[in-house]
């Protein structure tokens, strides 16, 4: 089994194996700040150990800078060669010679999954061999297996074992399981918008980097923000148009939601969830741009939806009233208009007409009122009709808003030309749009 | 003598209107790139020109953005007539105040997705520096910025590359680089293709 180790040189939470879980499913964390993977079918997907180990550095180091990492044959072995020569792959079966110079003080790195028992029970070895005027690992290889079992019992035999390579851990795929939060505790409580941003910032990008392994979005991120004084509580919910996990985004969010927030109060404990949500599969193609006009929109109208600007596409629909045949859309829909229908039952036949075909060349204002605006009579003076005949005439369902409408157009005073229609039934005259 | 590269004398790019006589006269051939022009639409036209324009735009398979104002939206049925593709016109509904404009200007400007930003500005009253700032931004995001205002006596900012005025009878441009100003043309050549759907209208109504 090839192993990674990557040691962060930190006592983290165990959730942070799920940032590696794109690297292998097979993922173990121990404390203190040490994450195993078995990358033996998974290295080739990255272009071999040397650019997987690569990658998981990167990743590694975005949070925990002092990162090192080694790849060799198994847990212990990785363990041991991250502590002993950092950053370096053993080749496959090569594990023993190259530990062989390790000095002997590496037997405490020679632990894997499962820690040591006593780390003074190690101490007592490392002394002893020392004693005897042995300092590297390979030379005590040469005892035999009784004698370590004599005088150290389990933990003799098992270092003697894992020294002949006999000794066998299986990593198990981990099922991510823990809630997406974080808590940020600040010893000196912040009421400077940058400074609270910043804090954010590092919780955000853990949870971001945890929805990648875990290969979900977030659909929603709450913020609790607790001020010092006054057990005052400030909720931030931030939705974007569709789920994402981009930190680039969650932060614009965020930055708008709090230039909002009166911060006079300061910030002393922020409390981060995040609502996640699947992550749609979809076959990229090799020739796109990875970030997709699409996903800049998204963004777009998410930031825009938050500052309360509606934003998207105008998609025609189906109805017969032109204040009702649009709506806006935050991602396109393709509108195709229905024809004519024609119903043939034995020898009759029924034709069932459909408005948007014929719509589509009826003629319409550039810029049409979103409600129609009621014509007084005076008004009505100051615009010259067009034609004494209407242009075209509107029946709506009588059983619904009845209306009937005789288009027309007309010049206002000014030179607008306008569209105004009168209302059969309310026997009114309406401004209804421009051909701006 | 020395000669000059080609490249060096190229007029600066432009985004067609697909009004044949306008664009003829303008240096840029149409609305200038990463440039502000401003339509003052008296009597209307400029929403009708703006669309012809986005119509190019969208063709090509390029992106343009439409911000409201006041309580009237872009006709559907009327940019798919005129032949936009509505896939490609991003609308965004109206601003509460000038400073929130602004904001959603420069925000779509810094996407680097928009050819060109159509802003109705109705009753918001830019000021100079408001403008110069737009015009920064417009270059440095080469998109072409055209704003709206139907207020006859609006400040005529030097920082517009483009001024035009839609009066009752004629377009007046009263600004246009290396361009005679004040240039007339015929309003009622926007219209040309209005007026035939009209006479289809009626001839359907009345046969």
């Amino acid at each position: 089994m090839r192993t990674l180790c990557l040691n962060l040189q930190r006592d983290v939470a165990p959730s942070v194996a799920e940032n590696f879980l794109v690297f292998s499913p097979r993922v173990h964390y121990r404390a203190p700040g040490l994450v195993f993977m078995d990358i033996t079918s998974t290295s080739k997907m990255f272009g071999g150990e040397m650019k997987l180990l690569d990658e998981a550095l990167h990743v590694s180091r975005e949070f925990f800078s002092g990162a090192v990492g080694a790849v060799s044959d198994s847990p212990w072995g990785a363990q041991a060669l991250c502590a002993d020569k950092p950053n370096t792959i053993s080749a496959p079966t090569r594990e023993l010679q190259d530990l062989e110079s390790a000095p002997l003080t590496r037997l405490h790195q020679l632990e894997g999954l499962i820690a040591w028992r006593s780390n003074s029970e190690v101490e007592g070895i490392v002394d002893f061999f020392h004693m005897l005027g042995i300092n590297r690992l390979g030379e005590i290889r040469r005892f035999e297996v009784d004698s370590f079992r004599e005088r150290w019992k389990d933990t003799g035999t098992l270092i003697w074992k894992r020294l002949h390579g006999l000794d066998k851990q299986v990593i198990s795929p981990l099922l991510p399981s823990e809630a997406l939060q974080d808590y940020i505790h600040l010893d000196f409580p912040v009421s400077l918008l940058p400074f609270l941003l910043h804090c954010l910032e590092k919780s955000l990008q853990r949870l971001m980097g945890r929805l990648q392994g875990r290969g979900e979005y977030a659909q929603k991120v709450i913020i609790q923000l607790f001020c010092e004084y006054s057990g005052k509580v400030h909720l931030i919910e931030l939705q974007p148009a569709s789920p994402s996990r981009s930190l680039e985004l969650f932060m614009k969010l965020l930055e708008n939601k709090l230039s909002e927030v009166n911060l006079d109060n300061p910030i002393q404990q922020i409390e981060i969830e995040v609502v996640p949500c699947p992550e749609k599969v979809q076959q990229l193609s090799f020739f796109e741009p990875r970030v997709s006009d699409g996903e800049k929109l998204s963004q777009l109208v998410s930031v825009f939806n938050q500052a309360r600007l509606t934003t998207g596409f105008l998609k025609p629909k189906d109805e017969i009233l032109p204040e009702e045949s649009w709506e806006v859309t935050p991602e396109f829909e393709e509108y195709e208009p229905m024809d004519d229908a024609i119903e043939v039952e034995g020898k009759s036949f029924q034709i069932k007409p459909a408005y948007s075909a014929a719509l589509a060349h009826a003629p319409r204002p550039s810029r049409l009122l979103k409600k129609p605006r009621r014509l007084s009579e005076r008004d009505l003076d100051r615009f010259q009709f067009l034609s004494h005949q209407p242009i075209e005439r509107m029946e709506d369902g009588w059983w619904e808003t009845s209306r009937g409408r005789d288009y027309y157009f007309a010049l206002s005073a000014k030179g607008e030309f306008v569209w105004l229609f009168y209302d059969r039934i309310e026997h009114q005259y309406f401004l209804h749009g421009y051909f701006d | 003598m020395k000669l000059v590269d080609a490249a060096q004398v190229a007029p600066p790019p432009g985004v067609p209107t697909g009004w044949g006589s306008l664009d003829r006269y303008l240096l840029w051939k149409g609305f200038p790139k990463s440039s502000l022009s401003l339509l003052v639409s008296e009597a209307g036209g400029a929403t009708t020109l703006w669309i012809q324009s986005a119509a190019t735009i969208t063709k090509a398979g390029q992106w343009v953005a439409w911000i409201n104002q006041g309580d009237s939206v872009l006709t559907p049925s009327s940019l798919r007539y005129k032949g936009v593709d509505l896939a490609k016109l991003l609308c965004v509904s109206p601003p509460l105040d000038a400073k929130q404009l602004l904001w959603a200007m420069q925000e779509l400007m810094s996407l680097c997705l928009f050819e060109m930003i159509g802003c109705d500005l109705g009753n918001i009253l830019l000021r100079e520096h408001q403008v110069l700032k737009l015009k920064k931004l417009a270059m440095r995001y080469q998109t072409s910025v055209v704003l709206f205002t139907q207020a006859a006596h609006v400040h005529k900012s030097s920082h517009y590359s483009l001024i035009m005025h839609f009066q009752r009878d004629h377009v007046r441009i009263d600004r246009a680089l290396h361009r005679p100003t004040p240039h007339i043309l015929e309003r009622r050549e926007l219209y040309a293709d209005t007026l035939p759907q009209l006479a289809a209208g009626r001839r359907a109504l009345c046969g």
